[in-house]
């Protein structure tokens, strides 16, 4: 708070590059955090591409081996550090202060750091595709014995894994600072808006998890350069050592790319139903529980490992039961639009999508949680398909329903609704067309990172591609309609969605580049209507315990 | 009491708002958060009692 800039009225950013290199305006930073991930999302996106060519028929078309098995481990660590991430910490930098009611976030100076850590991390793992024997190919997960085998790059996105690591600890430990510190008076802990609570925890979960990868890397940097043997069979090390300590980060790491995604979701559903948000105090529990079990479930990545029955037993059990709190989380969405008057924008499609084809990603992982059932499905196309329904579907559609949702108080302009149902559209068919087969294809067999495959796989592989090609095509429509939005559109008003609730919509459309220096502004806003759970009492008390009556 | 309570509850995941009421007016955050993991603890017990249970 005090290394913020002094909060003179109304002055504007320094112009030029600088403006974004030295910023630590908290809207400044998280539209480069935005950016960021849409740069990577489309470099990480051209990736993809080339897997499902090289995998639109049987044999070996456009690249060798090597080269896929990059693409594929890139991939999937740019999608995770470079897209997910970014781009939900990019949210919470532009919504967080926002929605709280402080002027910025408590650490400007080190918000500014995380953020440009970031693209020197891209830029080894990107540029490490140059050096002698190519970008890192043994799989996003990093197991040795590939890891400890490989050639500099492997060194380079040991530090990269650190770097991105240190940004999320220090984005996260801004967070809670801002969040349990700088609230406007009157907002209370359970008045916070969902999207508030869930980075909240999110935020806890990096602090508690990244250091545990970090360590790890770590143990592998070690065993690469300094003659250690943590993970090296032959010196008396245990390669699965690793992964326990990998899916320990791991585990609570896919709650961090969609706890985010259920606070986005939970903000959407209520403006476009124009209802407050079912269970409220609910969501906060669910939230807080998942965080917890998340924990206690990592070695269902591990059921082929060769862990005693009983541990896989433990880990199937509390796995399925981590699922009950996921299961009231839709439950309370569905039940947010039951009567709802509800109308179909952009935000509101992809929200309605997310809870449908999320729902799908989390009964697959039900499948999957099932011992028996993961050995024969482990490391196949099922498992690929599943996880993509879920951060695709799942963490992917939510941050685009949020970029819809936002955009007028970013830009101050209606963003083409019209462009943005035909991304809509387009993006939901063609992911299903992508990712559907894929449960097909694993059931029958067949492995993921292969560049080629048996012919019996051919034709469900050709129907993923040509759905890949069309998913890949429409997203460059969400970039017109960004750039269209920027560029001008019909006006926002300060309240941009006749349903929206929230300290955020108090303020005009675009938001200035400095707000609630004051306090009381927002205390005024808060009382009595309050944000998220707000709104008049709708005549009938005993329909549950939908809002927490508290709140008004 | 309270406490332990809300966290049943909150594994749970659903809760009358009444009580929502109560216990945010009740309830300091060290509590529930000592109860929270108190509570993951006796999660972890039943469940490796269970598979106790069920490899014998
Ligand atoms: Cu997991």
């Amino acid at each position: 708070m005090q290394a913020t800039h002094a909060p003179e009225h109304g002055h504007g950013p320094p112009g030029g590059l600088m403006r974004w290199v030295t910023t630590t305006n908290h809207k400044d930073i998280g539209t480069l955090y935005l950016w960021f991930a849409g740069v990577m999302f489309f470099v990480a996106g051209s990736m993809a591409m080339l897997i499902r060519a090289e995998l639109f028929q049987p044999g070996l078309q456009l690249v060798q081996p090597e080269v896929f098995n990059q693409l594929t481990t890139l991939h999937g660590l740019i999608m995770i550090f470079g897209v997910i991430m970014p781009a939900f910490t990019g949210f919470a930098n532009w919504q967080v202060p926002l929605m709280i009611g402080a002027p910025d976030m408590a650490f400007p100076r080190m918000n500014n750091w995380s953020f440009w850590l970031l693209p020197v991390a891209a830029a080894f793992l990107v540029g490490s595709t140059l050096l002698p024997g190519g970008a890192v190919a043994g799989g996003w997960t990093m197991y040795p014995p590939l890891f400890i085998q490989g050639g500099i790059s492997y060194d380079l996105t040991i530090f990269a894994v650190h770097i991105m690591g240190a940004s999320s600890i220090m984005g996260a430990i801004n967070i809670i600072t801002t969040i349990l510190n700088m609230r406007a008076p009157g907002m209370g802990m359970m008045k916070l808006p969902l999207f508030v609570w869930t980075w909240l925890i999110t935020a806890f979960l990096l602090i508690a998890v990244m250091p545990v990868l970090a360590g790890a890397v770590t143990m592998l940097l070690t065993d690469r350069n300094f003659g250690t043997h943590f993970f090296d069979a032959a010196g008396g090390g245990d390669p699965v050592l690793f992964q326990h300590v990998f899916w320990f980060f791991g585990h609570p790491e896919v709650y961090i790319l969609i706890l985010p995604a259920f606070g986005i979701i939970s903000t959407i559903l209520p403006t476009f139903a124009r209802k407050p948000l079912f269970g409220y105090a609910s969501m906060v529990y669910a939230t807080a529980s998942i965080a917890i079990l998340s924990f206690l479930v990592w070695a269902h990545h591990m059921f082929t490992v060769g862990l005693p029955a009983g541990a896989q037993l433990f880990f199937m059990y509390a796995t399925m039961l981590i699922a009950v709190p996921t299961g009231v989380k839709v439950f309370n969405w569905v039940a947010t639009l039951w009567r709802g008057s509800m109308t179909f924008e952009t935000p509101m499609l992809f929200a309605v999508a997310f809870v449908c084809l999320f729902t799908i990603g989390g009964f697959s992982g039900l499948v999957l949680a099932m011992a028996p059932v993961d050995i024969q499905l482990h490391d196949t196309y099922y498992v690929v398909a599943h996880f993509h329904y879920v951060l695709v579907s799942g963490a992917l559609f939510s941050i685009y329903a949020g970029v819809y949702y936002w955009l007028p108080k970013w830009t101050g302009h209606m963003y083409d609704e019209r462009l943005g149902r035909w991304h809509f559209w387009l993006s939901a068919i063609s992911f299903n067309v992508l990712f559907f087969p894929q449960h097909f294809l694993g059931l029958a067999g067949m492995p993921r990172r292969i560049p080629d495959y048996a012919l019996q796989f051919a034709d469900f592989n050709r129907i993923s591609s040509i759905g890949g090609f069309v998913f890949g095509a429409s997203q460059i429509l969400l970039l017109i309609v960004i750039v269209k939005c920027i560029r001008g559109g019909a006006r926002a008003e300060a309240r941009a969605w006749e349903g929206a609730q929230g300290l955020e919509w108090t303020v005009p459309s675009p938001a200035p580049y400095h707000t609630f220096l004051e306090p009381d502004v927002a205390e005024r806003h808060l009382s009595p209507p309050l944000p998220q759970a707000g709104g008049p009492p709708s005549g009938d008390e005993g329909r549950g315990e939908g809002y927490a009556p508290e709140l008004r | 009491m309270r406490a332990w309570r809300t966290v049943f509850w909150g594994f749970f995941g659903v809760r009358r708002g009444r009580d929502l009421e109560r216990d945010a007016a009740n309830l300091k955050p060290a509590q529930v958060i000592a109860a929270g993991l108190v509570g993951a603890a006796v999660f972890v017990a039943v469940l490796l009692l269970v598979v106790r249970w069920v490899t014998q």
